[in-house]
């Protein structure tokens, strides 16, 4: 038959292949403003519920909630706030692509976050009362796991050593073992863990199975995820090495300075 | 709408339906069932997938070599797949985020390619389109009536308001939570199949 002559074969081929693929691209480009708001508005509701401020049911306005939030750029370096960024419009991934922004990852850090750069602004978000204190700031922060680059984050409350929440919002772990990061049960320990001691010093550590529940140090260790050692691991590092020194390290001592003046 | 076009359209859904008869596309029916949303998402996904990929490939089936005739069917079904995906991620993002990795696996839904082979490729395009929503309609009702049973007595609910209230909730309802569970899918698909087989006896298996 004419249809089984190899011309007609990559023929067909060919022109199936084009029309696929210009539909799809149409499809991809025609609605990524409407996808990315979508992602944009996730973010959002990501942060308001690290900072427990996401009622959890009925209706609520998302941006007015948002609002709610000091949203600013930072350096790292310093802790202090970038001069001439706006947050709205300010993207880590895309500062960390120019080489005048970009952080590499010492390579004595390198095993603990599992990412070789990072930009060295990043942005912070901040819940302050009505008296102007630090309520609650929500820190991003990403460390590799197994499989992927797990992207979190990390809301403290107004001690600035006490965890408020920690959800995890992008990875591609193992769905069972490591992905069990976005279980409940497993999130429902960091509320009240302290990641600093009474010096402010980083003493905090994530257990290869459970923490003993009349430790003295309980409140400094976490439980790690059964079958599921590196992901572990790489939640231990990543959050060590954000509240270090390349990390917040330098913001949140600013914090704790204006706390300090304050009171 | 003569009878033939008519049987083509309706036979599906009960007496050759594709889950219960050919035993096709199980996966889906036990993973996303769990809930009325997502599901009655899912079944609309499926059918325009079917009903669009089916009209496509009985469209061109007169220039479709045999021998790429399987990579044929697979590059229209993904891609009418991935643009339903895109769709779905850009209007109802919280139920697309629900369903995750099942929206793209409709491409390796058995109902899709089976139908594209056994029957739009030798039928003309308006016949292909209706035996596709023929046959997702069979799937759907499996589906529903599985979600139907498996939300109400797994927590209660429909489409997630309180029907039985739940006596975590104050009611006098306790949920079963092996209802939510994929194993129970298998359950009740299985009575579905053991109903629509009293009714249509010609259906069971001969023995030996």
């Amino acid at each position: 038959m004419s249809n089984e002559r190899t011309g007609k074969v990559l023929f067909v081929a060919t022109a199936l292949c084009v029309v696929c693929s210009v539909l799809v691209s149409t499809a991809a480009l025609g609605l990524r403003p409407l996808q990315e708001e979508n992602a944009v508005k996730e973010i959002k509701r990501n942060i308001l519920s690290a900072a427990g401020m996401l009622p959890e049911s009925g209706t609520y306005d998302l941006d007015q909630l948002f609002a709610e939030m000091e949203t600013s750029v930072i350096e790292l370096k310093t802790g202090e706030v970038a001069q001439g960024i706006d947050p709205k419009t300010f993207d880590p991934a895309e500062a960390e692509k120019v080489a005048a922004t970009t952080f590499n990852v010492p390579a004595a850090k390198l095993a603990k976050v599992g990412i070789r750069s990072h930009a060295t602004r990043m942005k912070v978000y901040v819940k302050r009362s009505a008296s102007g204190g630090v309520e609650t700031v929500v820190l991003p922060i990403h460390g590799k796991g197994l499989w992927s680059t797990m992207y979190a984050f990390l809301a403290l409350e107004s001690d600035l050593r006490t965890v408020k929440n920690l959800v995890f919002y992008k990875h591609a772990e193992t769905p069972g073992l490591g992905g069990e990061v976005d279980n409940p049960l497993w999130r429902a320990q960091w509320p009240g863990k302290q990641l600093f001691d009474e010096q402010s010093n980083y003493d905090f550590k994530i257990l290869k199975g459970r923490v003993q529940p009349g430790s003295a140090k309980a409140k400094q260790q976490a439980d790690g995820l059964s079958g599921a050692t590196i992901t572990t691991n790489g939640v231990n590092g990543t959050i060590e090495y954000w509240m270090g020194p390349e990390g917040y390290g330098p913001f949140l001592q600013k914090l704790r300075e204006q706390g300090a003046r304050r009171g | 709408m003569d009878k033939h076009t008519k049987e083509v359209l309706v036979q599906p859904i009960f007496r050759n339906n594709p889950i219960a008869l050919q035993v096709l596309g199980i996966c889906s029916a036990l993973a996303v069932t769990s809930k009325m949303a997502p599901t009655l998402v899912m079944c609309i996904s499926v059918i325009i997938t079917v009903a669009l990929s089916n009209a496509s490939v009985a469209a061109i089936r007169a220039h479709i070599p045999s021998s790429i005739r399987i990579i044929v069917q697979m590059t229209v079904i993904a891609s009418l797949v991935i643009v339903i995906e895109q769709v779905l991620k850009a209007f109802v993002y919280d139920i697309y985020k629900s369903m995750s990795v099942f929206v793209g696996l409709i491409i390796t839904n058995c109902i899709v390619m089976g139908r594209a082979e056994a029957f739009a490729m030798k039928n003309p395009v308006g016949l292909s389109f209706l035996d596709g929503i023929g046959n997702t309609l069979g799937y759907s009702a499996v589906l529903i009536s599985v979600a139907v049973v498996r939300e109400l007595t797994g927590s209660g609910k429909l489409f997630g308001y309180s029907i039985l209230q739940p006596a975590t909730e104050g009611g006098w309802y306790v949920p079963n939570g092996l209802m939510l569970m994929p194993p129970s899918a298998f359950f009740l698909i299985a009575i579905f199949i053991w109903i629509v087989r009293t009714v249509y006896p010609n259906q069971v298996e001969k023995e030996g």
